[in-house]
């Protein structure tokens, strides 16, 4: 039995991932993030109760007249196994070509909750992806404090064959190609 | 009870087959990507002999881990032949010197696994085999022996089973003879919790139907026990069901659950009938990727009939707590306690420690020393072990 495998099954089992990241709905519009560190991860299944997690803290928001932008940053982004990550930066998710994943919300659509409130839903935004681009629905939950510290998180689901990203294969691992993504993170308005 | 009336050298022998609970710190709850049994130890898969070269074994240069590939020395029989994807073959040579302090015998070589194992893997159906050669002391996993009264030279099968895998292989359906779900599938097989509960994969499994579970939040297992056919007479077999289930909710944490009882016409060991009952918790949590802690608990409920059929059940116990230090990759210290009340009460002290020089190759040493309570007085024993696995 040889670990070098065809090129299909070289694939590792990584995953996945990144996609992205994302998320949060809330946004609110003029939002800086704070010191405490976001935290973005995706979730791959395979075969067996095989499960594969990559995170990262690399969120940074971007915004303009029309819409909030989450990017993260996929270089650093980890699943706990080096090789693994390697894979996934140069096999599946191509960072060089493609260094960050974002999701883009229309400020029209972000929900602004008052200080001390709470809001949860769900958005739509364009989730840019390995050079792909697709609208999702996404659920985010917000809230914000009486000193407007605001935390907010959201998940989405996507589909990587979607995005022109080859479902990770290694050694007769074959992960699903659909992937959790969650994010958190927390701001200031 | 079994447990305190096996020959010494089999109740102190340590460690056995290849498992891994520990690896719930590199974020693997599930068994099955890297072991063909679903419920884990034993055979691994190919996906499991590439992570044991990278993730286990030692590497000269820990930058290799990074760089490259898994060695193709890690392949069947050190990648020396190559095997199609639907044929696993594999072998399980272990041995070792053992040494009993205040024994007659200073040094005690033992072979304690000399066997050839095969999957084979035509989706959905899974069939696998054990078969063991020129191997003593293997109890209940014998199959002939030349000499029945010492155990010698027997062919030994600790386990053969015929699988179906459903639902992208989330369920797993056996029958055969079958590793009996419960608890922490450590590979001491002598510990308390495995030795008492009869649920080591060293010689204890039995015939029977197995299904088995793995999702992303759980797995589970549960057996209908038919008895071990490879003892006679009828009576001695085992009948009835064991099992467990274990949850993530978090990651790097399992808690688990485990459940088993048996009956059987005439115990293999007191020689009266009994109804056996073994029901525990079990965890395993890796605060940080070099250390994983494993605990388990157990209670134990003997119910023994004498000849006019009156009842007298003994409640009992039994615990093990473990930790799973990786210094760096590929060298582990494994120290443990444990402890147990069934008939006399026991208490011990593990320090075991294991390297991976190679592919497939671990060179482990034990220290366990074991104090035991009889009505007669305490009593002390130590046992070193040095052993030497191949799993080709």
């Amino acid at each position: 039995m040889r670990l070098t495998p065809s090129p299909r099954l070289r694939a590792l089992p990584i995953v996945l991932g990144v996609l992205a990241t994302t998320f949060a709905g809330v946004a609110l519009a003029g939002y800086t993030l704070t010191k405490t560190p976001a935290a973005v991860q995706f979730t791959g299944i395979g075969p067996g109760g095989f499960k594969m997690v990559g995170k990262t803290a690399a969120l940074s928001l971007v915004q303009d007249d029309k819409a909030l932008t989450f990017v993260v940053a996929l270089a650093d982004l980890t699943t706990g196994i080096a090789l693994r990550d390697r894979h996934m930066r140069e096999k599946y998710l191509e960072v060089a070509k493609f260094p960050d994943v974002r999701l883009a919300v229309p400020l029209a659509s972000l929900p602004n909750p008052a200080a001390g409130a709470s809001t949860a839903g769900e958005l739509k935004g364009t989730l840019s992806l390995h050079g792909k681009q697709r609208e999702i629905p996404f659920k985010y939950e917000a809230s914000c404090t009486v000193a407007n510290v605001c935390t907010a998180k959201g998940s989405f689901t996507i589909n990587i064959k979607e995005f022109d990203i080859v479902v990770p294969s290694y050694l007769g691992i074959t992960l699903k190609p659909d992937v959790v993504v969650e994010a958190q993170f927390e701001g200031t308005r | 009870m079994r447990y305190w009336s096996l020959p010494a050298l089999a109740l102190l022998t340590a460690p056995g087959a290849l498992a891994y609970p520990s690896m719930i710190a590199h974020g693997y709850t599930s068994c099955a990507a890297c072991h063909v049994d679903p419920s884990g130890a034993g055979q691994l898969t190919q996906y499991g002999r590439g992570m044991s070269d990278l993730l286990v074994r030692w590497h000269v240069d820990p930058k290799e881990v990074e760089s490259g590939e898994p060695s193709p020395a890690a392949g069947f029989l050190f990648g020396l032949l190559p095997t199609p994807e639907w044929l696993n073959p594999s072998g399980n040579l272990r041995g070792g010197p053992m040494v009993v302090v205040g024994s007659n015998v200073a040094v005690v070589p033992l072979v304690m696994a000399t066997d050839l194992t095969a999957t084979l893997e035509l989706s959905p159906v899974v069939a696998h085999v054990a078969l063991g050669f020129g191997l003593k002391n293997m109890g209940p996993a014998v199959v002939i022996s030349p000499d029945p009264s010492t155990g010698e030279l027997a062919l030994v099968s600790r386990e053969h089973w015929l699988g179906l895998k459903l639902f992208d292989d989330a369920l797993v359906l056996r029958a055969g003879r079958v590793p009996v779900p419960f608890g922490l599938r450590n590979v001491e097989h002598t510990s308390a919790v495995r030795a008492l509960t009869r649920t080591d994969v060293n010689t204890d499994q039995q015939h029977g139907v197995a299904v088995a579970f793995a999702g992303d939040l759980l797995r589970a297992e549960v057996m209908g026990l038919l008895g071990n056919y490879q003892i006679r007479p009828d009576a001695v077999r085992e009948r009835g069901y064991a099992g467990f289930v274990e949850l993530f909710p978090v990651e790097h944490v399992g808690i688990g659950a485990s459940s088993l009882l048996t009956w059987a016409g005439r115990d293999l060991d007191t020689e009266v009938p009994l109804l056996r009952q073994a029901h525990g918790v079990f965890a395993r949590f890796a605060p940080v990727e070099p250390l994983a802690l494993l605990f388990e608990g157990d209670a134990l409920v003997d119910t023994a009939f004498d000849a006019a059929g009156a009842p007298t059940t003994t409640v009992g116990g039994a615990a093990w707590l473990q930790a799973d230090w990786t210094i760096i990759p590929g060298v582990h210290l494994l120290p443990a306690i444990e402890s147990s009340a069934h008939g006399d009460g026991m208490l011990a002290g593990w320090l075991g420690a294991a390297w991976y020089p190679l592919p497939h190759t671990e060179l482990r040493a034990d220290a366990i020393v074991r104090e035991t309570f009889a009505a007669a007085g305490p009593t002390s024993a130590f046992v070193g072990l040095l052993q030497l696995h191949l799993y080709l």
